[in-house]
């Protein structure tokens, strides 16, 4: 690490060559190939390649840019060992990476690390009988994916998974908060599922009992017309306008079909949604679950008490099919093919997947949906159209290779390009989640319990966003979201500004001031509340001093003598050196004052997660 | 698609700021082109706002149940062979009647009404004058019957039954297009030049960004119940020698002038919260501490710091203002029953709270409480539960409204009646933009201006009508 330091304590020089960054340099901007060759990276450190330019550590603005996009946030190291490899080098290994964690299991042992305390302080009888107090609730899964990917060096995974996670939406403000494990399972899923295909992934959350309870077709009976008892129609219609192909008929580029008259053509219509709704009948939980009495021995039963509700079955099992309560006869699915009568509903469920996942917007509506989360808010239609043809084969005759169309969309040109960075449409405002795991994974954030627990609850109150926490099934914000102003003047789409309000924009300063001035990086909660049953404590003076967060910012105390030094790193690390000379003078102005060499890199973090160009990813 | 187009380009911002002091739009960005609007607007015709400064004061505060309340369980019939006719569609949903509450009012076709158990509350409100139903309201493009309906003839709203395009449309009123603009926001275009205060926006929000308060120029304002009202940058407050370098270091990068449209959007946001918060909390400290107690639960909450809006409505210096509330998980697929007892108790209270505030501040007479929903469900049962539909009923709550009355025509519950379109579906009999054109016209819109805030609503009502659209406000 240490040789590092002069590089960047030049870079005061080289800030001056760097103000030339919005314009072309040799290896930056012109990878569509993506084999950044970097080898002369070793002589990087030589500082005198900072001043004569010749070695310069610019791929490392490059790889540093891709891997905003690419990861929950990287540190210094990463980003060198990045350079050193190559871009391409580097997702191979990714893609290669099996799952490193399990949600499922990490929210399981963290529930048991709680349970004997609430025993302690309230009694097994109190617990067991106090209804549903000491359940693994939510809290404990919140706990366990901060833990996982903060420690967890399958980057790539999980970046894509936390994506997967806002369009295949599921969240706890539901009664899916009654099953941790649950939700950690679903997770699981999308992690697991992050680099396979398109097809299985679609099946796999279709029958997945969270989705189930969320979108309500579990429990889900044949139609009833003495009765007046129809098939429940909700997950019909959100698998097809929001996990697969979307409300209109859309071109390989993603901008919409039209008619004759030149209106818009809907994908499906009413009827569509009913013949579908058939579908998704006959679907219960696998076995039942109850913390403190073994309910596995009990068979899974149809109308059963227990499966109105994920506390009480097993939510880390797919669902299971009753033929009996599945709607019989033909169904005709979209583009008129039709599912012949007296399938079983595991038969017809696979026929609809096929027809859903064959459609011709899956390409384009999926393939926009991700570059929306990865890379920019406004990609081009050219941009849709190479990662749908990818989506559509991927070069081997393989329909929905999810690896291959994260490779198109993270090494297309108008990822990497630098030169996107001067047009106004390009870009995204990063959300509030993944500026907070950048901060704590950017340095490495650590405490010496090991116990990364955190809750993310304040957080979410302050800035509106946690993982699977949408207010519904519609996500944090719409792809289409237009703030008023210049965005909209220009019809353009930026949905990650629906959550930056006059509350919430100004709330995440008072976060970044928390996390930095205040030593206040979490809620990480280890105890029991002594005062309330089944609520972890996590009031940060109550915190064992084993579990207190902290970041190891020893590199930049090290530089921070040199403001400048300092500030360009920060730019490197946090944004792969989009900061303005305005925006760097600013900060060195206001930080150069500080003689305490602590106290300067921590108002130099505060103010440069505060300058625009954080937020704003180009 | 065309019509979207129209009315952006006839408000947008960038022409007016072409014609307005550039030199301001330098220093406060969208506070002070707020006022240049104001000038605009007048320049441009488009408004004329008569309202004085002081004195006449009008809030309308907007309930959205969002999800789509199952409103023929709020508001049932309870008589004869009305709620035969109601328990034989709605089956396994149906209330029992003896659990429905009673108001007073029997409709044209003899119908009696009650109200969902859970809402003793609005019960009593209804019939003490202070609240009435429209029953039957939803989104349409045109006046639409069953036959145009089936057979295509009119103009139907796009992604009927859809959550993102109904709820984005009650918002809008403008159901033939997919827009991000609302009319509450559009009425702000209006009227905001009529308050005093220019720095605030006319539109509050207690749940951050909607579609329905931002108009072509206007956005709404969000405060947080939790955080007891506005929100502020705490290092600003801080005394000491390094809280002060860090806001200077803070002011200076947040004053930066960018280019680029991404960063220009968020640094405006946040400087214009930040004076927004500054003006609002001086006030809001000031509000008396009132005697009328809220409920513990997110809604009342929210109510209670709308009334304290209110009560310190002068030294805001405002005399117009929009509230909306988010109250949302509506969507009853599953569960329906258990789900709306506890959620229509939490609404009725919060009303009731709310009302009661209003009487005790002096203010009832000016402040109309009204709810919009995504949709009316399906009055089938899809097993415990209802699915998407389209038109429902909706409550207006004040002493400014005509009490005690279902307005509208109560629709025929029976399946395959005139109203149902299939699948148990309701046609709605009223238009969003009748709904909101009455509420609108009290607020203050003038009859040139309603076009504006409500591009459809000449299809229904003559904007120069001397007679309101439905008859629920008293003046």
């Amino acid at each position: 690490m240490k040789k590092q330091f002069f590089v960047l304590f030049f870079m005061g020089f080289f800030n001056f060559l760097y103000a030339q960054v919005y314009s072309d340099y040799v290896g930056a901007g012109h990878s569509e190939g993506v084999s950044i060759s970097s080898s002369q990276m070793n002589t990087n450190n030589d500082p005198l390649n900072s001043v004569n330019g010749s070695g310069l550590g610019m791929d490392e603005y490059e790889v540093a840019r891709f891997l905003n996009y690419a990861t929950l946030g990287a540190d210094y190291e990463l980003i060198v060992s990045v350079s050193n490899q190559g871009i391409s080098n580097w997702l191979d290994q990714q893609f290669a990476t099996a799952p490193v964690v399990n949600f499922q299991d990490t929210t399981w042992a963290i529930w048991e690390h709680f349970y004997p305390q609430y025993i302690n302080i309230w009694g097994q009888n109190a617990v067991e009988n106090a209804g549903d107090a000491v359940i693994p609730y939510w809290f404990y899964w919140k706990m366990a994916w901060w833990n996982n990917i903060l420690k967890s060096d399958d980057v790539l995974r999980q970046r894509v998974a936390q994506a997967y996670s806002q369009i295949f939406v599921i969240s706890e403000k539901s009664n899916l908060q009654l099953s941790g494990p649950g939700m950690a399972d679903y997770y699981d899923l999308l992690y697991q599922g992050a680099f396979g295909n398109f097809r299985d992934l679609l099946y796999d959350i279709s029958l997945h009992p969270m989705m189930g309870f969320y979108l309500s077709h579990i429990n889900n009976p044949k139609s009833d017309p003495v009765n007046n008892i129809h098939p429940d129609e909700n997950y019909a219609r959100e698998i097809m306008q929001l996990f697969s192909i979307g409300l209109f008929e859309l071109n390989l580029d993603g901008t919409r079909k039209k008619d004759v008259q030149g209106n818009d053509i809907p994908t499906y219509d009413n009827n569509d949604i009913k013949e579908f709704a058939k579908i998704f009948t006959g679907l219960a939980p696998a076995a039942y679950y109850w913390p403190w009495e073994d309910y596995s021995w009990i068979p899974p039963e149809w109308g059963s008490e227990y499966n109105e509700s994920p506390a009480t079955i097993v939510t880390w099992e797919p669902m299971v099919a009753f033929d009996n309560w599945h709607e019989a006869g033909n169904k005709t699915l979209l583009n008129g093919q039709v599912v012949p009568a007296g399938q079983t509903t595991l038969e017809d469920i696979n026929d609809a997947i096929d027809n859903l996942f064959n459609h011709p917007n899956v390409g384009p509506f999926i393939g926009k949906l991700l570059i929306q989360r990865l890379v920019k808010s406004n990609p081009s239609p050219a941009y849709v159209a190479r990662v749908a043809t990818v989506f559509n084969n991927n070069g081997s005759g393989i329909r929905g290779d999810l690896q291959a169309v994260i490779r198109a969309i993270l090494t297309d040109a108008e990822a990497l390009d630098c030169s996107w960075q001067d047009v106004a449409s390009a870009g995204k405002l990063k959300e509030p989640l993944l500026r907070y795991t950048q901060a704590l994974r950017a340095f490495n954030v650590t405490n010496q319990s090991g116990r990364l627990w955190n809750w993310g609850y304040q957080f979410d109150e302050a800035v509106s966003q946690g993982i699977l926490a949408s207010p519904s099934v519609f996500n944090f914000y719409l792809p289409d979201f237009q703030p008023n102003g210049a965005i909209t003047d220009q019809d353009l789409n930026a949905p990650e500004f629906q959550i930056h309000t006059s509350a919430t924009s100004i709330n995440y300063i008072n976060l970044v001031y928390d996390w930095f001035m205040e030593d206040n990086l979490g809620e990480i909660a280890t105890y029991a509340s002594g005062t309330i049953m089944n609520t972890p404590g996590y009031e940060l003076n109550e915190l064992d001093p084993v579990d207190y967060l902290y970041l190891d910012l020893s590199d930049e105390i090290a530089i921070a003598n040199n403001p400048t030094a300092l500030v360009n790193r920060l730019d490197l690390i946090l944004t792969g050196g989009l900061f303005s000379n305005t925006t760097k003078t600013n900060i060195i102005n206001a930080i150069t004052p500080l003689s305490d060499m602590n106290e300067r890199v921590k108002a130099a973090l505060f103010l440069a997660f505060i300058a625009p160009e954080y937020s704003v990813q180009k | 698609m065309q019509h979207k187009h129209k009315i952006n380009k006839g408000i947008s911002r960038r022409s007016f700021l072409g014609t307005a002091s550039c030199a301001a739009i330098g220093s406060t960005t969208f506070l002070s082109s707020l006022l240049n609007l104001g000038v605009a607007n007048s320049l441009a015709g488009m408004a004329n706002p008569t309202i004085s400064s002081g004195g006449n004061y009008k809030a309308m505060v907007c309930i959205l149940l969002a999800g789509g309340n199952d409103s023929f369980n709020m508001l049932v019939p309870r008589n004869g062979a009305h709620y035969t006719e109601y328990a034989n569609t709605r089956s396994n949903l149906a209330l029992p009647s003896g659990d429905l509450l009673p108001i007073n009012f029997t409709d044209a076709n003899g119908k009696q009404f009650g109200v969902h158990p859970a809402m003793p509350e609005v019960q009593h409100l209804f019939n003490n004058g202070k609240l009435s139903f429209i029953s039957n309201v939803g989104t349409l493009v045109e006046p639409t019957s069953k036959t145009q309906y089936l057979n295509g003839s009119v103009k139907i709203p796009v992604g009927l039954l859809s959550h993102a395009d109904q709820i984005q449309q009650w918002q809008t009123s403008i159901p033939q297009n997919r827009s991000s603009k609302g009319w509450g926001g559009r009425m702000a275009d209006i009227l905001q030049a009529g308050n005093t205060n220019q720095n605030i926006s006319m539109n509050i929000s207690l749940s951050g960004t909607n579609i329905y308060q931002v108009g072509n120029a206007s956005t709404e304002y969000a405060i947080r119940a939790s955080a007891g009202g506005s929100v502020g940058i705490n290092v600003y407050e801080g005394t000491s020698a390094l809280d002060v370098a860090l806001k200077n270091g803070a002011e200076s990068l947040l004053a930066q002038q960018y280019q680029d449209i991404f960063k220009s959007t968020f640094t405006n946001k946040i400087n214009d919260s930040q004076a927004n918060h500054e003006e609002f909390s001086a006030a809001i400290n000031q509000a008396p501490v009132l005697s009328t107690t809220f409920s513990n639960n997110a809604v009342s909450a929210n109510m209670e710091l709308i009334a304290n809006t209110i009560a310190v409505r002068d030294t805001l210096g405002v005399n117009r203002q929009t509230f909306f509330i988010n109250f949302g998980g509506w969507d009853h697929h599953d569960s329906v029953l258990d789900n709306q007892t506890n959620m229509l108790g939490v609404l009725s209270k919060a009303l009731a709270e709310f009302q009661t505030a209003m009487e005790e501040l002096g203010v009832a007479d000016c402040v109309t409480t009204f709810t919009m929903s995504d949709f009316g469900r399906t009055l089938t049962s899809n097993g415990n539960g209802s699915d998407h539909a389209w038109g429902g009923n909706v409550m207006v709550m004040g002493d400014t409204i005509n009490g005690g009355q279902v307005f509208g025509n109560y629709p025929s519950l029976a399946l395959n009646s005139n109203e149902d379109v299939g699948g148990a579906i309701l046609l709605p009999s009223i238009s969003t933009d009748e709904y909101f054109a009455e509420l609108s016209k009290w607020f203050g819109v003038s009859n040139s201006d309603l076009s504006y805030v409500l591009p459809n609503i000449s299809n229904f009502y003559d904007p120069n009508s001397a007679s309101l659209p439905i008859g629920f406000m008293a003046s």
